[in-house]
């Protein structure tokens, strides 16, 4: 039997199966069946054929394995006496050997990619998830609840006589960790901050926003007492717990005015609820900045009030790029120095056109109790602007052709302008060019108001981690599937998309094409085609100030809103 | 293993860092792409803890590991058509748990003149190399050169017999010869 035939795997899929290695002056596509005679069988086979009279079956390609097999230490204590004593023989097959050693050795420069920092932390966040979702049963589950019960028995056990010896003795690692728990734990949070000076004049300038929902806890409380500390370590996952190791070894190995700051910031943030809080929403904030520019504050070392200076600049930037975004999507709607309403603002605008809403349509919107947020805002405006239509019977029929009442309409209007406390939007309003409705302005603003408060909707609702492994756990198997095909960033981003769908499916987020329907309907006469033949095309260029629209009079605008 | 079986969380975490890197390796080079390769190697993770509770420790636990690599590997190729993406980080080994002879391997290959003068070329002549593999051969070669296992091990994760274990790095050397002459000695 042909040696290589032994070699040949039985359960080989048939694209293997036909790479067969030719046998000298075979014919084949193998990348070796191309270069014959530099194949490694060759030389040995020949030689030792005419050395030793053996059969080319037993010295036949069979060799190429066994060389392989002879530098992996793979082959019998037989077969590696008889290929040595060819070798010893042989300065080709020795040549051959050494070729395929340096070979081997050549894969030595293929790159090892880095693996993700997160890598572990998700892996093991998203283990938790499903071991939340799913605890294993019986005498494991009970094991473990010993385990951790036990844990904490003997944390408490530890701790207590901790106490007693701790100060005869040199201090132990552990017991450090205990008692900068509360310095290390708050690290990430105190890194951006960087001393208590900065909290200070941040929460004393009124340019910084808060967030004043009660629900948000600010940070989370450490306990006082070392028992307390041990337990609050004993509880956290595994890979907190080694967040929490690097923490400490960081700060350790700050300078010691450095680590006497963050010290004197912690204890002032314990202290005070108010500069939790603030401490809080700003750590929240550095992380919706760039790299470089949370890199800069961590860096701002001239003083609190330019550190401030610099997180109000970086505040407009992402105001003026919030804005950008708002008309880029779903179409670009007013021009980018249109300015949108803030969440106060916006609320109180919705609640004056609510309560001008006719009978009929307060009554379906009571209705539809359920809607809240941008779905609300979105079918109060929807209402709205349909109620301005006119209908039979409700007045005398309008002429053919003649488009629907504008809206909104001017006492509306005058109340829409007067709740709006933003100065700037006020002036906004008020500078509309002689002629040109105010109301195109009011629309405008409405509708990229409307979507700017989706996205901080958006924001407001984002779920915690713990919120999103839950939701990928109750996820298909198929979905599951498909998430873990995407790269994290894009993978996290989906996740928080499925869930606001599911949690707020009327949000304006999720209503394109109501949101579309809504800005055809609000489109400004003069972009539309009118019976009079005059559409977008005779319109004059952008900047140049139109002349009085042909179809409109002065007298359309709502009062007050034009010079 | 047995450890995580017994729900020792830490356990996990151990295992998670030690072998995290070895299959981003692998992956890397049999799905190419460092995000496809992370979210396979977390798949596998998740597989095993899935299935801890059937866990037997009757061979090698790498060696069910990279069987399950080796299965995952195969749906996703599948899945995405086979499509090759190549995004390599040149960064070199970064801080890797104990893996069997590659201690040794770095002493060897750090006497040889062909490692004082890697250059981007010869980095991705071999890397050309090793795509010019088939999967089999490739995963096969990985496993060998990368993880130190034995003929037997791999057949165990690729479901092969150690006779077709050793044709199929025979073919797989001989082709790699073959792309790679250039840089070997006559």
């Amino acid at each position: 039997m042909n040696p290589d035939d032994q070699s040949l795997p039985h359960d080989e899929p048939l694209e293997e199966s036909t790479r067969i290695d030719p046998l000298p002056g075979s014919s084949g596509d193998s990348p070796s069946s191309q270069t014959p005679d530099e194949t490694l069988a060759e030389l040995p086979a020949r030689d030792v054929n005419e050395r030793t009279g053996e059969t080319t079956a037993e010295f036949g390609p069979g060799w190429k394995s066994n060389l392989v097999a002879y530098l992996d230490g793979e082959l019998s204590e037989q077969d590696m006496q008889e290929l040595d004593e060819v070798l010893v023989q042989d300065p080709s097959a020795r040549a051959s050997v050494e070729q395929l050693r340096q070979t081997w050795d050549l894969l030595d420069v293929l790159p090892r990619p880095s693996v993700t920092e997160e890598f572990s932390a998700q892996t093991l966040a998203t283990i938790q998830a499903i071991q939340d979702e799913d605890p294993p049963a019986g005498p494991a589950w009970t094991g473990r609840i010993l385990a951790v019960g036990l844990w904490i028995v003997l944390l408490s056990v530890s701790s207590a006589a901790g106490v007693f010896v701790a100060d005869r003795w040199q201090p132990d690692p552990t017991d450090h960790l205990i008692q900068q728990l509360s310095v290390v734990e708050r690290m990430e949070v105190y890194r951006d901050i960087g001393d208590v000076d900065f909290l200070i004049a941040l929460a004393e300038t009124d340019r910084f926003p808060r967030t004043d929902s009660p629900e948000l806890s600010p940070l989370e409380p450490i306990p006082e007492t070392s028992e307390g500390r041990w337990t609050y370590v004993a509880k956290l996952p595994s890979d907190r717990r080694r967040q929490l190791k690097k923490n400490l070894e960081d700060f350790d190995n700050l300078a010691g005015p450095r680590r006497l700051k963050l010290e004197q910031l912690d204890h002032q943030v314990t202290e005070k609820e108010k500069l939790a809080k603030i401490a809080a929403d700003f750590h929240d904030w550095t992380k919706t900045l760039q790299p470089w520019q949370r890199d800069e504050l961590r860096k701002q070392r001239a003083g609190a009030s330019s550190k401030v200076e610099l997180v109000v600049k970086y505040l407009d930037e992402q105001r003026e790029r919030e804005a950008n975004r708002t008309t880029s999507w779903p179409v670009s709607f007013g021009n980018r120095k249109s300015p949108v309403l803030d969440s106060a603002d916006f609320t109180k605008v919705i609640k004056v056109i609510s309560d001008r809403l006719p009978p009929m349509a307060r009554q379906q919107l009571m209705n539809n109790v359920a809607a809240q947020g941008t779905a609300h805002a979105l079918r109060v405006i929807e209402l709205s602007t349909s109620s301005g239509r006119p209908r039979s019977g409700d007045r005398p029929p309008a002429p053919a052709g003649r488009p629907r009442d504008p809206w909104p309409n001017p006492e509306l209007g005058r109340a829409i302008v007067e709740v709006i406390s933003d100065e700037s939007v006020r002036e906004w309003l008020n500078e509309v060019p002689r002629g040109e409705p105010a109301r195109a302005r009011l629309t405008t603003l409405m509708i990229r108001s409307l979507w700017a408060e989706g996205r901080r909707e958006l924001k407001r609702n984002e779920p915690t981690s713990r919120e999103l492994q839950e939701l990928f756990v109750g996820l298909s198997r198929e979905d599951q599937d498909d998430l873990m095909t995407l790269p994290t960033s894009e993978y996290r981003e989906r996740l928080k998309r499925i869930h606001d769908r599911q949690t707020n499916p009327e949000g304006i987020a999720h209503q394109r094409q109501r949101l579309l329907r809504l800005i055809g309907r609000l489109l400004p006469r003069r972009g539309r085609r009118t019976g009079n033949g005059t559409n977008k095309r005779n319109l004059p260029p952008r900047g140049q100030r139109p002349g009085p629209p042909p179809s409109q009079s002065p007298a359309t605008a709502p009062s007050g809103d034009t010079r | 293993m047995l450890r995580v079986q017994d729900g020792d969380e830490e356990a996990f975490g151990e295992l998670v860092e030690s072998f995290r890197e070895r299959l981003i390796h692998i992956f890397s080079h049999l799905v190419g792409g460092q995000d496809a390769a992370e979210d396979l190697a977390q798949e596998v993770f998740l597989r095993i803890y899935r299935a801890r509770e059937s866990y037997r420790p009757t061979a090698k636990f790498s060696t069910w590991l990279f069987r399950i690599a080796n299965n995952l590997a195969y749906n996703a190729r599948r899945t995405l058509g086979r499509r090759k993406e190549v995004t390599i980080s040149a960064d070199d080994s970064g801080p890797l748990g104990p893996r069997p002879a590659e201690q040794l391997l770095a002493d060897q290959s750090s006497l040889l003149p062909s490692r004082q003068f890697v250059t981007r070329e010869m980095r991705d002549q071999v890397q050309e190399a090793i795509e010019s593999l088939n999967e089999r051969q490739r995963l096969a070669v990985l496993l060998h050169k990368f993880e130190g296992m034995s003929y037997a091990d791999i057949g165990l994760s690729m479901d092969l017999t150690p006779q077709a274990v050793k044709s199929l790095l025979s073919r797989a050397r001989e082709n790699l010869k073959i792309h790679l002459k250039k840089y070997v000695a006559n």
